[in-house]
């Protein structure tokens, strides 16, 4: 299965996602509760040697924050601009700090373990309705018909390519939820016949 | 929530991740534009408010769990914690706006009507969350952050009005709201 997480091992790797996630959000908060630069400092320091620690690879990490860092620098450049150095820091030590570590919690956990670790997230929430088990079968089912899908737009991009029509967004879309919506249905048939009714 | 809700919104979510794979025109240079947030208003105006919004939640959750669903191969939990995070939440209400308006609209569904479900909801109500979250968190005017998502509009005006012929053409061939 294709995802941002690197199947090499690093130490970050061996941290629970659980306990990363609790980490992201807590440095996520301090960084937006505080004005002191020199902490924003510190915290931006260590969020840009974590990826070094771990020996992350350069290029796919600056493909996935390249985006994000464009944009920052925009900001830090009209803070600058506009005669606000101090903000300029902020911002950038702020979003980047939030930026880097996430990174890092991204190529370090593999899918099924986010995806469990939400499930147990979820567990509280069963008092309003909301069901954990059915949470994580509803991702489970989506993360298996990524490809499908993704073969599925091929093969019809290739059939309207012969027809002449590969310009066409229309004809690509129409094809592909009309053979979604069925498979849907076929699925839905499926998974009922298997005596599973989402309890 | 019923087994068909799930498998509508497990699917819709990855024909969301697949319409990334579909290049568009880009509008204005270097302001890439994919097919991806088409996701938004299709997953509302065909499937209604509750299972659009589940399809957009499932998906943002597995980008957010580190599958590279955005544009140019991008994803995990940073997407939503940086500047443009209030943009992937207005994704979820967008699917569910445009749901509702188009279940209010739906015995007499035209392409024009379609084509407002998808405004409202599907630009509407991702810059109502996007641009004051990109203010706050970048610290600059709701003006600033307003002109800078501008530029993004004139993609999401071709994006609706795509969305809607493809609304009401799903309506005759695969009707989906009406027939649950």
């Amino acid at each position: 299965m294709f995802e941002i997480c690197l199947t090499r091992i690093t130490w970050l790797h061996r941290i629970p996602a659980g306990v990363k996630l609790f980490a992201l959000a807590a440095a996520g908060a301090a960084v937006f509760l505080t004005d002191d630069v020199r902490i924003l400092g510190g915290l931006v320091a260590f969020a840009a040697l974590l990826p070094l620690s771990a020996w992350l690879p350069a290029r796919p990490l600056f493909r996935q924050i390249a985006p994000a860092l464009v944009l920052i620098a925009a900001l830090a450049a009209f803070h600058l601009v506009t005669g606000d150095p101090r903000d300029a820091f902020l911002v950038s030590a702020r979003l980047g700090t939030v930026i880097l570590l996430a990174a890092a919690l991204t190529f370090t956990t593999r899918v099924s373990a986010m995806v469990d670790a939400l499930e147990r997230v979820l567990t509280p929430l069963k008092c309003i309705g909301v069901d954990p088990a059915k949470a994580g079968f509803t991702l489970a089912l989506a993360i298996r018909f990524i490809p499908v899908l993704f073969t599925m737009i091929a093969e019809i991009r290739e059939a309207q390519r012969a027809r002449g029509l590969e310009g066409s967004v229309f004809a690509v879309v129409m094809p592909l939820l009309v053979r979604t919506l069925r498979m849907a249905d076929d699925l839905a048939e499926a998974i009922a016949a298997r005596g599973y009714d989402g309890n | 929530m019923s087994v068909k809700d799930m498998v509508y919104a497990a699917l819709f979510a990855a024909v969301t991740a697949a319409l990334g794979l579909l290049p568009m025109i880009p509008v204005l240079p270097g302001v890439p534009i994919t097919a991806q947030s088409l996701g938004v208003m299709l997953a509302g105006s065909i499937l209604g408010a509750k299972r659009g919004a589940l399809a957009l939640l499932v998906f943002t959750a597995l980008a957010a769990a580190g599958l590279p669903l955005y544009a140019g191969g991008r994803g995990g939990i940073g997407l939503f914690l940086g500047p443009t995070g209030g943009y992937a939440l207005g994704y979820i209400l967008g699917a569910f706006v445009t749901g509702w308006l188009v279940e209010r609209m739906w015995s007499g569904l035209n392409t024009f009507k379609a084509f407002v479900a998808c405004i409202v909801g599907g630009i509407g109500m991702v810059y109502l969350l996007g641009i004051p979250w990109l203010a706050a968190v970048a610290k600059i005017s709701l003006a600033k952050a307003f002109i800078g998502s501008m530029a993004f509009v004139p993609g999401d005006l071709i994006k609706a009005i795509l969305a809607a012929f493809v609304a009401v053409a799903i309506k005759k061939a695969y009707p989906i709201i009406k027939k649950n």
